[in-house]
């Protein structure tokens, strides 16, 4: 049987929009404001159980781009709105201008980890820090390996707040698909790859890969402590990622559920491509579907009736 | 005497108060006040209008009289080439798209924070209802002796902040490869986009004497991969029409990406880009000072006679740039290009998200600017 999970930024629907504009209107005070977020996110959590994914999140509703909370860190602040990627999606710049040091607890307050009654297939979702770092302006450090160091140490000791009992936890990273890093950047990212498994030690680990197109990177991957590897099959040539993901000793999920398009995929279609690739897989244990990158790229509509074809790509045998 | 240094407008200006829906009594006071400042005529009728439903009641009648407030500001700010502060147009896509065939909008999709847009899907060939920027033209053509220009979002943007379903799904299983597809589908509905919509739209305009036409393309650079596409859609855009044509795009994160294929749009006289948002506060003619116009060395390799528009004010922030800033703007330019001919000077892109005072105050010491410039020049 196929598995499934969702990754990333969803959509936040009319509702949850309106009660925003009304909290910052003033119109509606914060405890209102959180029986809209609780309400929309059982909706999301429900619509996963019931489309049967393996791991079941909240959808990130609260936040307003992936590395927003990272911007309450101490030593980073709001910079200004820059393209995200090649998407008419904005997002602000951390402008890290103080050396990086955890404070406070800052990303739970982010997840409605408690909304998820299913604890066995409880996920979380945060950006892999290497993307953070390429995205953010760097203005205090002057060694590139220190400021990796910081942030790394930053996002696991604020990751202690958050429930080591939880099924999976994601990493997103729109980075590894599009820049070229070197061995010494991939190293950092193992060694906090290795602390977080010791966080999670029950728990899985998957690393997602938006926007994929640098092949360079796909032989390297296998070095990296993780369960799962979640590639983006949509955004470039599949054939030429096809060839180099082949050989890869990891478990592999399948971006094939496109998240830049407003159609719902043709199931026999969906069906068709992975037989394709599972051919190809040197790995085929366990392969998993999910969507290619945010779905908050769609309308919020759009982006539950992609949840709900899930629940077919679930009966897909593979 | 040779024109050099000429001001423009790139578009927008935000919309008038007097669109608003239930004006107080005040309110009304204010916009007549504000209209009289500016030499509008027949303020009775404005007056009357307001005072009797207002917007709701009398659409064409508020956006003419919005449209005319708008051409009395740029005209006493003393720019060169005017339009109507794109005043009838809620926004540059939601607009376009009420006229043409073959679209239909799914829902709204985030741009920032809780900011959303509503997105279109294309579910047939486009085609164009009716010309829709004419009658905006024809007001302003009755309307003033300046130079006009008019903006006009082009079809590639059109075409990347829309949902391409039906070339999508035309083209899926063609080639067997996924990314090919959704290319040539894209490829497919910009090209459409620009024969049957913004061709017809431009010519249209050109037979009733419109000499400057701007197409707007902030998508342009979006997609590095997809520059080709861009490019053919302007060329068929701009195909057999005997005008002006402006290319406005605006933060990108590299506008060297459109060298050289721009310069195979022949018909294409003038690049009018955003450079202040990126440039620094600081007076100074050096590189550091001016980083923000770093483009321009490029721009003088790539092409000796195309014209650039150059983004002298920033359209996101309120702060009002001082004479000085943009002279120093201007002059890094001139010492780099050393032709003032090729020149012109305009915001970074459309006012839409400021308030009438900043855009005009903005406007205001850009004009100076220019006039303290040309003296020195001479």
């Amino acid at each position: 049987m196929i598995k499934a999970y969702l990754t990333g930024l969803f959509p936040r629907s009319k509702s949850l929009r309106k009660a925003l504009r009304e909290f910052e209107k003033k119109n509606i005070d914060y405890k209102e404001l959180m029986k809209v977020y609780q309400e929309e996110t059982r909706k999301l959590v429900e619509l996963q159980i019931n489309s049967n994914l393996d791991f079941v999140y909240d959808g990130m509703l609260a936040w307003q781009d992936l590395l927003r909370p990272i911007c309450n860190y101490k030593g980073i602040t709001q910079g200004p709105l820059i393209r995200w990627f090649e998407t008419n999606f904005f997002y602000r710049v951390p402008i890290i201008n103080d050396k990086i040091e955890f404070e406070r607890p800052i990303i739970r307050d982010y997840y409605f980890l408690n909304l998820i009654n299913d604890s066995h297939k409880t996920s979380v979702c945060i950006i892999d820090p290497l993307s953070i770092v390429y995205l953010s302006e760097n203005i205090y450090y002057k060694k590139y390996d220190e400021l990796l160091f910081d942030l790394t140490s930053c996002i696991l000791k604020d990751l202690n707040y958050i429930s080591e009992n939880i099924s999976a936890l994601h990493l997103i990273s729109p980075v590894l698909g599009t820049q070229n890093v070197n061995k010494d950047e991939l190293h950092i990212l193992n060694h906090f790859l290795d602390n977080l498994r010791k966080r999670f030690a029950t728990s899985i680990i998957t690393l997602n890969i938006y926007y994929m197109r640098n092949l360079e990177i796909i032989p390297l991957l296998n070095e990296l402590n993780i369960d799962i590897i979640g590639i983006d099959l949509c955004y470039w040539d599949r054939e030429k990622i096809l060839n180099k993901i082949k050989d890869l000793n990891l478990k592999i999920a399948l971006g094939l559920v496109d998240s830049f398009v407003s159609y719902i995929e043709n199931i026999e279609y969906i069906k068709k491509q992975i037989h394709r690739i599972l051919h190809v897989l040197k790995n085929k244990d366990e392969v998993y579907v999910i969507n290619s990158s945010d779905l908050d790229r769609l309308p919020y509509d759009v982006a539950m009736d992609k949840v709900n074809l899930f629940s077919k790509i679930k009966t897909i045998n593979p | 005497m040779t024109e050099f240094f000429l001001t423009q407008e790139i578009g927008s200006l935000s919309r008038h108060p007097m669109f608003k829906e239930n004006l107080t009594i005040e309110e009304i006071k204010e916009i007549l006040q504000q209209g009289k400042s500016l030499g509008v005529e027949n303020l009775e009728e404005l007056e009357k209008l307001l005072l009797n439903g207002g917007y709701k009641t009398y659409k064409e009648k508020i956006e003419n009289f919005a449209s005319l407030y708008a051409i009395k500001l740029f005209e006493n700010v003393g720019l060169d080439i005017i339009f109507n502060g794109e005043q009838p147009r809620k926004e540059m896509y939601h607009y376009p798209l009420q006229f043409i065939e073959g679209f239909r909008f799914v829902g709204e999709v985030r741009v920032f924070d809780n900011q959303y847009f509503p997105k279109g899907e294309v579910i047939s060939e486009p085609k164009l209802k009716m010309p829709y920027h004419l009658k905006e033209y024809l007001f302003v053509k009755y309307h003033t002796k300046k130079k006009i220009k008019v903006p006009i979002t082009g079809a590639y943007t059109l075409a990347d902040w829309s949902f391409n379903t039906y070339y999508q799904q035309k083209w899926i299983g063609k080639y067997n490869d996924y990314y090919k597809e959704k290319l040539e589908a894209k490829r497919e509905l910009a090209i459409e986009l620009a024969k049957n919509v913004i061709r017809e739209n431009v010519k249209s305009l050109v037979d009733n004497g419109a000499e400057i036409i701007q197409i707007d393309e902030p998508a342009a650079t979006t997609v590095p991969d997809e520059i080709p596409i861009f490019i053919e859609s302007l060329i068929e855009s701009t195909k057999g029409i005997n005008a002006k044509f402006v290319c406005h795009i605006c933060y990108s994160k590299d506008y060297s990406m459109l060298f050289p294929y721009i310069l195979e749009v022949k018909n294409l006289k003038q690049l009018a880009l955003e450079f202040s948002n990126r440039d620094t506060r600081e007076l100074g003619l050096n590189d550091k000072s001016r980083k923000g116009f770093s483009f321009i060395k490029k721009f003088k390799e790539y092409s000796s006679d195309l014209e650039i528009g150059l983004g002298v004010v920033d359209v996101h922030t309120d702060f009002i740039e001082p004479v000085e800033l943009i002279k120093d703007r201007i002059l890094y330019t001139f010492n780099i290009l050393k032709n003032e001919k090729i020149i012109y000077i305009n915001p970074d892109c459309g006012l839409r998200t400021r308030s009438w005072e900043v855009a005009k105050a903005k406007l205001t010491n850009m004009v100076s600017a220019v006039k303290e410039l040309k003296r020195f020049i001479k």
